[in-house]
């Protein structure tokens, strides 16, 4: 048994890090954790994504079609791996656009938000959630990941306790962030629980 | 307690999440390493961010050297007096060693000296993808390879051990998924370290003059022969099937995919998992294609196993059927991953490949992000200024040499910066022969650290030959794309005028250029007369572009509690798209015909507000 959880985003965005949170809530839940970690030159600015596997597996990358979960910090990054992972994965994905260069260069636009989502939603379950607002009245834009870490314990896609989750956010941050993480991913939880069920969400 | 300190101070048995490099990093500290050297270079760069964070508390001496054959240099001094060194570089840092090394094999070592290459399959930031197991061969010296963090650490101390029991250098090879995979690893206790003592049997020990080491090529045949027979061996792990007909050969990256692959599809194939692939176990080899009819090899990049097993077949007279890369069931080229593993060992079989995944089209909304400038990098300044300056002076069509580092993505649009950009320090090299130089003049970019580690040279060479070139040195105060390390111009991030930095204005002045200006790029209009005033100059001249690296910066002014944002005036924004197309901030994109700054993304450097980016001045403090 083996849970695959894909996190895709735009360098710099902190992809490292929500990836340790969940990583360090899956063994503190007791399980196998191996994650894969992108450094250098094909960091900032660009396309990123780091995986996270959680299981009896050795190699950090899983097969192609065997993601569960891709938490898309970036809602044009998400879109970006829709082809690439099986029917099954469901996406919780950050609402926040932030326009490549290559578009505003060409004094092109962000193209519209909904139509992102409506071609994520054509292949899978999609989980909006607004993570930056939510991050920003928090108050700390920083945080935003905490969010959708809390949006991920709420699907229970991972087989880790929410306890878990909060135990890893105060080993990992010092006191002062500690507590707006904690915010956030309680925020980020409670705003996933309540869209389950208004949606009558039921995932596998 | 901070993360590196508590990788520190881990107690035995302890189980820790790391990175393979602080596995290979801790592994060396409960060797009792007492002296670690490197020249930053990704995918091995965070072995050395451990250190630089703990070597005090560690007791032990750690440096940025200029260079890898220089940070080479500084570890087998160490060893020659009795001390356990390290040294640990990036795959093409170990060409730059190399001349170091093929030298240090003949003569040998004291304290046990282990050198590290990390090797980077798929390019994910390097200009090569070659496999360095074949300095192995060319240096005989012994080559141990991991493939897990867990193995990355306790075969570091397996390292040393080697080295110090047959006193020869070991390399240890990672690539980059070893060095860049965390996983949960249980750590042993710190040793104690080594005594310095003086080395005995005579001065001639670690001179390589023709007749020493002709002498010495004998011993360097009957170390690693007797490592051969001695250890090799120990580094090997069979895993039995059920069944005896397929067996599958396997070392490093490979071995985490096939392992995988067996155990997600219920192969029936035994595996021999190789630690130490210089030399090879032969016996064991040989051992298991007896068992073993058909052979199976998972290797990534060059055919370096394969070769080998089947010469020794050749030479035993063993029979055996060999899949792998030289006969097209593996291919050559890039990283693996569990699917070309999986798909090479259907096919070795015979058997369908089970994966009926296909990737889908990807949709038309996405675009291109490629990696980028951050918003704030003054080299965006840099390139936005010079490329105004050639336009102005009707030198569009100038040749630019470039160099390694952030910068390098100045190749991309719209800056167009870096007709060439080869290996380290080799723009100005470049740039002292391009022939047109002799008439035409050129440009050249090179960061800080790079003119340090082997710029240096280039520039006499420059002057020597009269260059016409404006070589502009970007001076962001860190050696930035490896992740903030300082280098010999900027020795404390924290305390920018440094006594112990070394002026790169005294260098340049040195060789005897007179034309050296140090300019702030965050100054257009300075940097764009600097430029222009270059171009008038005969022979080289020099630009310090001068200003410290907006991450640098972004740290501490978030520490002060200052963030400064910049915002558009709508009323004043013309839609003009000049900021956008020529500035190209990824903080700046297009809204409804006007230009709009994202206040999370903008970093508050304020260069898009000049009139030289923004003719109509609409862009202004928030």
């Amino acid at each position: 048994m083996e849970t695959n959880i894909l996190i895709a985003g735009v360098g710099g965005q902190g992809v490292i890090t929500v990836g340790r949170l969940i990583s360090m809530a899956g063994i503190l839940a007791s399980h196998n954790v191996v994650m894969s970690e992108l450094h250098g030159l094909a960091q900032r600015g660009g396309s990123v994504s780091v995986n996270v596997r959680i299981g009896n597996v050795i190699s950090p990358i899983p097969e192609a079609g065997s993601v569960d979960c891709v938490m898309a910090l970036e809602p044009m990054e998400g879109l970006r791996y829709s082809p690439r992972v099986g029917k099954d994965a469901v996406f919780l994905v950050n609402l926040h656009p932030m326009t490549p260069i290559s578009l505003s260069m060409e004094e092109k636009e962000y193209p519209p938000l909904f139509s992102v989502l409506n071609e994520i939603k054509r292949d899978h379950q999609v989980i909006p959630i607004d993570a930056t607002d939510i991050a920003h009245k928090v108050g700390n834009v920083r945080v935003s990941n905490s969010v959708l870490a809390g949006s991920l314990a709420a699907t229970e896609i991972v087989n880790i306790s929410r306890d878990d989750f909060i135990v890893a956010i105060t080993k990992m941050f010092g006191s002062k962030l500690k507590d707006q993480n904690i915010k956030a991913f309680d925020s980020g939880y409670d705003f996933t629980m309540g869209y389950l069920e208004k949606n009558h969400i039921l995932l596998d | 307690m901070s993360y590196y300190d508590e990788i520190l101070e881990a107690k035995n048995g302890q189980v820790l999440f790391l990175l393979g490099n602080e596995a290979i990093a801790r592994g060396a500290l409960e060797s009792g390493l007492s002296t670690a050297a490197t020249y930053p270079g990704t995918p091995s760069s965070e072995v050395g961010d451990l250190f630089y964070a703990v070597y005090k508390k560690a007791g032990m001496h750690f440096e940025y050297s200029v260079n890898e054959k220089v940070a080479l240099e500084v570890a087998f001094a160490s060893s020659s007096l009795g001390l356990r060194s390290m040294v640990f570089m990036k795959h093409v840092g170990m060409n730059v060693a190399s001349d170091a090394m093929m030298s240090i094999a003949y003569t040998g070592t004291r304290g046990g000296l282990v050198i590290m290459t990390a090797d980077d399959p798929s390019l994910h930031s390097s200009q090569n993808e070659q496999d360095n197991r074949h300095y192995a061969d060319l240096s005989h010296l012994p080559l141990i390879e991991p493939s897990t963090p867990q193995e990355a650490k306790d075969f570091i101390s397996e390292a040393f051990d080697i080295s110090e029991k047959y006193m020869t250098p070991v390399i240890f090879r990672t690539t980059t998924m070893i060095s860049h995979e965390r996983g949960l690893v249980q750590v042993s206790p710190l040793m104690e370290k080594k005594k310095l003592s003086n080395f005995e049997s005579g001065k001639d020990v670690y001179n390589s003059l023709p007749q020493f080491a002709f002498r010495n090529k004998k011993l360097l045949e009957e170390k690693i022969s007797n490592i051969k027979a001695q250890e090799s061996e120990r580094f090997v792990r069979v895993e039995r099937a059920d069944e005896n007909e397929w067996g599958a050969i396997s070392s490093g990256a490979g071995y985490a995919y096939l392992k995988d692959v067996v155990s997600k599809y219920g192969l029936s194939i035994s595996i021999l998992k190789i630690g130490m692939t210089n030399p090879l176990p032969e016996k064991a080899i040989i051992n298991f294609i007896t068992e073993h009819p058909r052979i199976i090899i998972v290797e990534e990049l060059d055919p370096y196993l394969e070769e080998k097993i089947r010469a020794l077949c050749e030479l035993r007279g063993v029979d055996a059927i060999i899949y792998g890369k030289m006969n097209s069931y593996f291919p050559y080229d890039y990283e693996f991953n569990m699917d070309i593993v999986r798909s090479g060992v259907f096919k070795s079989m015979g058997k369908q490949d089970p994966q009926s995944f296909a990737k889908g089209t990807e949709s038309l909304l996405v675009a291109p992000r490629t990696p980028v400038l951050c918003s704030g990098c003054p080299h965006r300044a840099s390139f936005f200024a010079v490329r105004r300056a050639l336009k102005l002076a009707g030198m569009s069509d100038a040749k630019i040499s470039s160099d390694i580092g952030c910068y390098s993505l100045g190749a991309y649009e719209p800056y167009d910066i870096g007709d060439y950009m080869i290996s380290m320090g080799s723009s100005i090299g470049i740039a002292s022969g391009i022939p047109e130089a002799a008439s035409k003049r050129t440009v050249t970019f090179i960061g800080d650290s790079t003119f340090f580690h082997s710029g240096i040279p280039g520039l006499i060479n420059a002057k020597l030959n009269n260059a016409q070139t404006t070589l502009i040195i970007l001076d962001n105060r860190i050696t930035a794309m490896t992740g903030q390390q300082p280098n010999p111009g900027s020795m404390d991030p924290d305390d920018l005028d440094s006594k112990l930095n070394i002026p790169i204005e005294n260098i340049v002045k040195g060789i005897g250029i007179s034309s050296v200006v140090t300019v702030d790029p965050y100054n257009l209009g300075e940097m764009l007369h600097a430029v222009n005033e270059s171009f008038k100059v005969d022979g080289p001249s020099v630009i310090i572009s001068r200003r410290e690296c907006a991450i640098l910066r972004d740290a501490k002014e978030r520490k002060a509690g200052r963030h400064v944002v910049y915002m558009v005036d709508e009323e004043k924004c013309s839609g003009c798209g000049k900021c956008v197309e020529d500035f190209a901030c990824p903080a700046i994109s297009f809204k409804g015909g006007k230009a709009s700054i994202d206040p999370d993304q903008c970093d508050g450097c304020g260069v898009c507000s000049e009139r030289y980016v923004c003719p109509f001045q609409a862009i202004e403090v928030a």
